[in-house]
């Protein structure tokens, strides 16, 4: 019954708390020093903070992967699910529970490899949800596998001698399938902009993926490391309805005005180049959204037995 | 049923936020319906009671009374499950009432404010029987007796929580009696008042109304009463006479005041008459402070900055949850006829 | 439009015209309609299946699917339609062989003939358009058919649909099957005020005209037949004192679900389990629930899953490869704890297999196809109004034992269509099933009574509960745990929940003497057709009684100390065994059917079975024949 109702029981319930990081804080993180989902889960918890959600209205569902141990780290609900299956998992919970606030952690195998056909689907359903892809290229918790997003020739332990075929493209995938709403590039190794990404997608209402560019200290410590030490590799989408942070202009002089609203504009730029692209690709609140689509009112126990007792009149003998 | 065109048309603009007050409402009933199923003594539910939770399928097949071990949870005190008992009936009432529950109709010369807060108040002992019945569940309500717990609550008592949850009231009132000023207190959460204005009315009665958060609009038809519906906060409208100003204001579209209002008619005859006191001079104030606010300033409309819409102020009201404040409401013994 | 046909009484008795006409009179009967397919026999036999019940007779239909997707017209393995066995009494299975059929062309009559469908002395009305068709190779075919037809001592009788119809419609392949309606009303004498309601009812969602054309087409098939059919079946009908609802399993389930409370399906399209999710899609929104085509079956459960996980009651529906597809999705919900109902309407397999036919053979999977130590309960309705009652169980079992409930049923069920006493609706079934009341301190995620394995539901919302369900192993708190204290205690915990649900069932019934020779052990579809088989045994003098199982895990208790008074016990089912004496065949390496297997496992009796793939239901003439043969045999001793 994905009604509007969510119960009125605490809704009387005068709420005084006002939340601190620390009240978002799980378990420790067991990450390896330097690995990027460290810095992608304190921008979380900052995001978490600064919107003040309550942690038990507040799910986290993640697949399987170093990435996916994400919703452990925090205190809120979690859902630690199966490989490259979160997403129907959220798609559950907000479509039967629109009050709550739900966040998808994934990696590049568990989104793009074993969960992709959830991924396309995912996208067009367009459920209210905050998709964070971790993507590190290389499948880490199984230690070093080739991703869809591993970089040509990029050797793993199962193709050494390099990949052989040309890296998928999250973002021009995802912008790709019919009602995608939001989609949008950040690296975790530039917290302000991350930051504000993450808050852009919260409040973005419906599917919002973004592709998290996610360092691997171990697997591929080298694939980020230009984008990382060269700011002029990293192109800056900026527009008032997209993000645009002046601070950051003084590393990242390379900038690009582009008008979120602008799906062909998103797509060309969405393409592979020597730059590195981070910023709002593409957003669109009016695009319909499932929940929505299939709202109904709930009606009591009496009330279903009663028509469910004129159903079976219909098959009275 | 409404014979009126413009009470189908109005009970039809607001048929999504009833749905959703009642779908809570529902919801809330169910839950203290399984709260009741299992907490009653085991004399009470008994094997009868597993039986029929269990359904025919298990008839001869699962050992009742075993079953029922693993299922009750510890009775709960009768003197609370008196008053959960009681809630949920307050609940179950206005689960099942029809749409004259969201109706009022003011009395020729009667008070807009106090109409309104008289029927909020009413709904509001809804949110009251869902607050004991939540204690109860958190095992947060104490054994003394506290009935008046279960009286009408005025708005003014409800949780901003509530306030979001508010059902939509349509008010059927004399232009004459139209006072923008008595709604301002209501104008929180959630709130949908939408007004069907008889008689002559003065030209932008609901201009005062404007703020930042309130989506406001007057029209003469349908236009707007879809985005008035869908608006996420406080949001008034009125089914003003053919003369009067139609507009929108929606806080969706802008932060500028300019960006958010949209005059789509402006009165072509000046007010000439004073209109339930207000003197001509003053309707004329009305009008032009909204053509006014609906004007861009030349060079504001350069800027590319878009802010993220404003949201809803938060609510004021302190309202103690704690336990003995409410427990002093139950006092009187609930009155369910007074609804609806 | 043509209006040429007389009408038939409205529903009046004509006796005075039955003056010498012969009037069979039988106490049950078994009538069918096959054509090629896309000439509508199935909803004739929908009808006329509907109207026997209504009218007072116990039924039971069953539907005749075609071998091949798409068969050239006129061939033998083409035949669709449907068959209704009906009597006086209650009918419990579809019987064994056609006592009458209606058949549109000689050739799909030769493929029932030939699987050996119909009775020795059947009464066979014949379309005889093809015995004159132009082309001289249907001509032959027609010869030759009847030929082959004439070794058995069947009564055809030919009727010329397509020349009456036409009279009526430009194209008789459209209502050919209400002229047929209309030739059954007559035989048996149906009331024809029922068959109108009962058309009108089937093509509700098409005009006034479809309808109206459709009568006229069923009453010249009656005047037909009152013209020129020199007998008559009278089938006495009694009217149950009961009030009775007719549907066929997949309505019950779907109608089940609702009256469990059910506010989500979530499901993949898959034959047979379909129709269910068609009929709830239907009517699903009148009661505030959802139906959720997801893009895979794996995606529909793990959809149920988040919403079971977020407090709602879901349950998905697939059958055979789609079970497969879930089997992950399965474990962790079991391991999470998270309540499920899981409907697998069963047909034949492995891999694609019989899509539209039914078997038994999903059972092991169902219990055993999660990886790791998966224990959940899996039950089998046994008849069509079980269907609908179980989900009400599944549900509640589900949430008590925070686990995942397997309703297992089959394509026989599925599309079987039989009358029942209408259910009694209990609000209590619809119970919501959680509150989000905050959840005190220092109780774990895991409230596990260490006696039961029992543990209190949780969902977001909860004040103070927040925690992270995991698929890994866990302890009490959710917390990650790869100690081996805390793996055993997780597994002895979701482990100990099945003994405790096993502690509060009964000892199944036994059907007959409570000892004897020989005991036959069923679950699910098979029971009515078993049971009038042990009658059938037992009128001639075998001392044999049956036992049907409905808990399957876990099974009921007493299965040893029943097993133990017999002296055979032997399962019947509807999936693969070896048969004893094929070559290479030891009672060592033998492969025994699903549940023999698991009965002998847990009883240590040497269970022995009994079993058949033929894609159709068990025939209680040839489970009569087995239970012979076995009792001749002593095999399994
Ligand atoms: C069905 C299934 N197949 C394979 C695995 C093994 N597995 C676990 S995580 C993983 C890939 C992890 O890579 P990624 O999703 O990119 O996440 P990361 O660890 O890099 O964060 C694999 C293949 C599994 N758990 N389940």
């Amino acid at each position: 019954m994905t009604h509007y109702g969510c119960s009125l029981l605490s809704c009387g319930v005068i709420d005084e708390r006002t939340f601190e990081m620390d009240d978002y804080q799980g378990a420790v993180a067991r990450w390896c020093p330097g690995c990027g989902d460290h810095s992608i889960l304190t921008a979380v918890q900052r995001l978490l903070e600064e919107e003040q959600l309550k942690p038990e209205e507040t799910v986290f569902v993640s697949g399987i992967g170093c990435s996916s141990r994400f919703p452990h780290y925090l205190n809120t609900y979690g859902f630690h699910g199966l490989h490259g299956r979160a997403l129907p998992v959220a798609t559950g919970v907000k479509l039967e529970r629109p009050e709550l606030n739900v966040f998808v952690v994934m990696g590049d195998g568990d989104c793009c490899s074993i969960g992709a056909g959830h991924w396309i689907h995912a996208t067009r359903y367009n459920v209210d949800m905050v998709a964070l892809l971790l993507d590190n290229n290389m499948y880490g918790l199984t230690k070093g596998q080739t991703s869809p997003t591993t970089p040509l020739h990029f050797p793993s332990n199962t193709q050494p001698r390099g990949t052989y075929l040309e890296a998928l493209n999250p973002v021009q995938a995802t912008l790709g399938v019919t009602n995608a709403s939001f989609v949008a590039q950040t690296a975790e190794w530039i917290p302000a902009h991350l930051y504000e990404t993450l808050k852009a997608a919260y409040h973005h209402k419906g599917f919002s993926f973004v592709r998290i560019l996610q360092r691997c200290p171990v697997y591929t410590a080298s694939v980020y490391d230009e984008a990382v030490r060269k700011p002029d590799v990293i192109e800056m989408m900026v527009h008032d309805d997209g993000i645009y942070l002046p601070d950051l202009d003084q590393i990242y002089k390379q900038k690009i005005v582009h008008n979120p609203k602008d799906i062909d504009g998103a797509r060309r730029l969405a393409e592979v180049t020597e730059r590195v692209r981070l910023g709002v690709f593409y957003r669109n609140e009016a695009l319909p959204r499932y929940e929505d689509l299939r709202r109904l009112p709930a009606h009591t126990a009496e009330e279903r037995v009663r028509l469910l007792s004129e159903e079976l009149d219909r098959y009275a003998v | 049923m409404p014979s009126d065109p413009r009470i189908e048309l109005a009970l039809r603009a607001v048929a999504a936020p009833i749905d959703r007050y009642r779908s809570a409402v529902v919801t809330t009933v169910e839950e203290v319906r399984g709260y009741l199923a299992s907490h009653r003594s085991p004399t009470e539910s008994g094997d009868g009671n597993t039986a029929a939770r269990l359904g025919a399928f298990a008839a001869g097949r699962i050992d009742y009374a075993r079953f029922a071990t693993l299922l009750t949870e510890a009775p709960d005190d009768p003197e609370r499950l008196r008053k959960v008992e009681k809630a949920f009936d307050i609940l179950r009432v206005i689960a099942a009432g029809d749409e004259d529950l969201f109706k009022i109709k003011v009395k020729g010369g009667a008070r807009l404010g106090a109409a309104v807060a008289k029927r909020l108040a009413e709904m509001g002992r809804g949110f009251a029987a869902a607050r004991v019945a939540g204690m109860a569940t958190a095992g947060s309500l104490n054994s003394g007796s506290a009935e008046e717990l279960l009286a009408p609550m005025a708005f003014e008592r409800w949780s901003a929580a509530e306030r979001r949850l508010a059902p939509p009231l349509v008010v059927e009132l004399e232009g004459a009696d139209l006072h923008a000023g008595d709604l301002v207190e209501f104008m929180d959460g959630n709130v949908k008042i939408l007004l069907l204005v008889n008689g002559e009315s003065t030209p932008a009665p609901l201009a005062p109304l404007i703020t930042p958060g309130t989506f406001v609009l007057q029209t003469g038809d349908d236009t707007g009463l879809g985005r008035f519906a869908e608006h996420e906060g406080p949001a008034v409208a009125a089914l003003v006479p053919e003369d009067a100003a139609r507009f929108i204001h929606d806080p969706a579209r802008g932060a500028n005041l300019w960006d958010r209002i949209e005059i789509y008619h402006a009165p072509e005859k000046e007010p000439r008459r004073s209109v339930g006191g207000r003197s001509v001079s003053q309707q004329k104030q009305e009008l032009q402070q909204l053509l006014a606010m609906g004007k861009a300033p030349v060079e504001a409309a350069a800027s590319v900055a878009d802010a993220a819409p404003v949201t809803a102020v938060a609510p004021s009201g302190p309202v103690s949850n704690q336990v003995d404040k409410l427990a002093a409401w139950l006092l009187s013994q609930a009155d369910l006829e007074n609804i609806g | 439009m043509a209006t040429k046909s007389k009408t038939a009484g409205k529903g009046t008795r004509k006796r005075a015209k039955d003056e010498g006409r012969e009037i069979i009179r039988v106490s049950e009967h078994t009538a069918e309609i096959v054509s090629d397919s896309g000439e509508g026999a199935q909803k004739c036999g929908q009808i006329f299946g509907a109207v026997c019940a209504k009218m007072g007779n116990g039924a039971w239909t069953v539907e005749i699917i075609p071998a091949e997707i798409q068969p050239p017209p006129r061939s033998k393995a083409g035949g669709s339609g449907n068959r209704v066995r009906f009597g006086t009494e209650r009918i419990t299975n579809w019987g064994d062989a056609t006592n009458l059929v209606v058949a549109f062309n000689e050739q799909v009559l030769l493929g029932r003939h030939e699987l050996d469908a119909l009775a020795d002395d059947a009464i066979i009305l014949l379309e005889n358009m093809w015995a004159t068709h132009p082309d001289p190779d249907i001509q032959q075919q027609w010869k030759e058919a009847l030929e082959a037809l004439s070794t058995r001592n069947y009564r055809i009788i030919e009727v010329p649909m397509e020349e009456e119809c036409l009279k009526i419609v430009e194209d008789p392949r459209r209502g050919k099957n209400m002229f047929a309606l209309g030739l059954f009303a007559f035989i048996y004498d149906r009331d024809l005020e029922l068959i109108r309601a009962q058309i009108a009812h089937q093509f509700r969602k098409k005009s006034e005209e479809v309808y109206a054309r459709n009568v006229l087409l069923m009453e010249a098939g009656y005047a037909w037949a009152d013209a020129n059919l020199d007998f008559r079946i009278e089938i006495p009908t009694v009217k149950s004192d009961q009030p009775m609802v007719v549907m066929n399993g997949n309505e019950a389930i779907g109608m089940g679900a609702v009256a469990a409370g059910m506010e989500l399906c979530s499901m993949y399209p898959i034959t047979p389990a379909t129709s269910a999710s068609h009929y709830l899609s239907d009517v699903f929104d009148k009661f505030g629930g959802v139906v959720h085509q997801a893009e895979d079956e794996i995606a529909a459960v793990g959809v149920a899953i988040g919403a079971s996980y977020a407090g709602k009651v879901a349950f998905t529906i697939t059958s055979g490869p789609g079970l497969s597809l879930k089997q992950e999705f399965l474990g962790l919900a079991v391991m999470v704890e998270v309540p499920l109902v899981v409907v697998d309407v069963q047909r034949g397999g492995p891999s694609t297999g019989l899509p539209t036919k039914v078997e038994q053979s999903d059972l092991l999977a169902a219990m055993f196809g999660q990886h790791g130590d998966a224990p959940h309960v899996v039950l089998a309705p046994a008849t069509i109004e079980e269907c609908f009652h179980s989900m009400v169980t599944a549900r509640r079992i589900a949430e008590t034992f925070r686990t995942v409930v397997m309703v297992l049923t089959d394509a026989n069920l599925a599309t079987g269509v039989q009358p029942f006493p209408r259910p009694e609706l209990d609000p209590r079934w619809q119970q919501a099933p959680v509150s989000l009341s905050p959840i005190p301190e220092g109780k774990p995620a895991y409230d596990w009574d260490p006696r039961t394995g029992l543990s209190s539901r949780r969902v977001p919302g909860q004040k103070d509960g927040m925690h992270t369900a995991t698929g890994l192993a866990h302890n009490e708190w959710s917390k990650v745990a790869y100690d081996p204290e805390s793996h055993e205690r997780g597994c002895r915990m979701r482990s100990r929940k099945i003994a405790v649900l096993q502690h509060t069932l009964r000892a199944p019934e036994v059907y007959g003497e409570e000892s004897g020779d020989l005991l036959v052990v069923g679950w699910g579809s098979t029971k009515g057709a078993i049971e009038e088989a042990v009658d059938r045994a037992r009128a001639q003098g075998l001392s044999v009684s049956s036992c049907h199982l409905t808990f399957l895990s876990p099974l009921q208790p007493g299965l040893k100390e029943i097993f133990r008074r017999f002296e055979r016990v032997m399962t019947v089912e509807i999936n693969y065994s070896d048969e004893p004496h094929d070559p290479f065949i030891t009672d060592e390496n033998r492969r025994r059917a699903q549940l023999c297997l698991l009965l002998r496992a847990h009883t240590l009796v040497d269970v022995d079975c009994w079993s058949r793939v033929p894609g159709q239901p068990l025939r209680p003439g040839f489970i009569l024949n087995a239970i012979r043969e076995r009792l001749a045999m002593g095999v399994g001793v």
